[in-house]
């Protein structure tokens, strides 16, 4: 047993406080891909990162679990801003209803069609360019696989998280991006996270070298 | 656990997108597809908070 390694993200000059070396490969947990889709502030340390990765030679990844988790979230942000407005007029037995709402907010506002078509097609163009999608199959060993990855992680990671983390190790990919804290939970594995307060706490009596892919750790 | 080789050391394999440029120009190219500002930044902050709920909350 082998604490994964952190490195948080903050630089010094052009440089990283937590590592000068950048991993081969590095597969981009779609938490991370949504930070970095993030324009609210100037400087933005997981698209830095990523930029800084393409050039020291590092190959992005991602995968259809990433691609799905990202229409789900960013259709559901744009219905997200009108929800409050009609879920009284959408509730059935007592609840609010999904179908229903969508269907009063599509109708009093028609754009939001064409604005999650637009957001979308840009967020998927994004990823698509810069990172390259890692297939996957599934069948009953594989799931049994991935059931056991949460439990080397006492149940700490969700399911999707486990599926992210069994796609990447498939092909040999042991370092993640990640802005999801419950990453710290794997075992062998190298994570990349924008700092916070967990992550600084958690680095703490940690190797935090970056570790080699052992097919027999896992 | 490792079965599989990733797409680009596979024989076949063509750069695709961003990896036919050389290597020194692709952070550039990278930073310039994302939108300059943001046009909602209601939307920005419900992505992530969808993720959350749809995972389980993480922090």
């Amino acid at each position: 047993m082998n604490q994964a390694s952190i490195f948080t993200l903050e630089k010094k000059g052009n440089a990283y406080k937590d590592f000068s070396e950048f991993p081969q490969d590095i597969y981009v947990d779609t938490s991370a891909w949504i930070t970095a889709y993030d324009s609210n502030s100037s400087y933005n340390p997981v698209r830095e990162f990523m930029g800084d990765c393409l050039d020291n030679g590092t190959t992005l990844y991602h995968s259809e679990m990433v691609l799905s988790e990202i229409v789900h979230v960013n259709e559901k942000a744009f219905y997200d801003k009108y929800a409050n407005e009609y879920k009284s007029k959408a509730i059935m037995n007592g609840q609010v209803n999904q179908k229903k709402l969508k269907k009063l907010i599509n109708s009093a506002h028609p754009e939001i069609r064409q604005n999650i078509m637009d957001s979308q097609k840009n967020f998927l163009h994004i990823i698509q360019t810069s990172s390259i999608m890692l297939e996957y199959e599934s069948n009953e060993d594989y799931f049994e696989e991935i059931l056991r990855i949460r439990e080397s992680t006492d149940y700490i990671l969700g399911v999707n998280d486990a599926k992210h983390v069994f796609i990447a190790r498939q092909y040999g990919i042991n370092s993640f991006l990640t802005a999801d804290g419950d990453f710290i939970a794997l075992d062998n594995d190298n994570i990349y996270a924008p700092q916070n307060e967990k992550y600084t706490r958690e680095k703490i009596g940690r190797n935090n070298i970056l570790l080699n892919f052992d097919p027999n750790q896992y | 656990m490792k079965r599989l080789n990733v797409p680009g050391k596979q024989t076949e394999h063509i750069p695709h997108g961003i990896y036919r440029y050389p290597q020194a120009e692709r952070k550039e190219a990278f930073l310039r597809m994302f939108p300059s500002h943001t046009k909602d930044d209601t939307v920005n902050a419900r992505r992530t908070e969808n993720l959350k709920e749809l995972r389980g909350d993480y922090h």
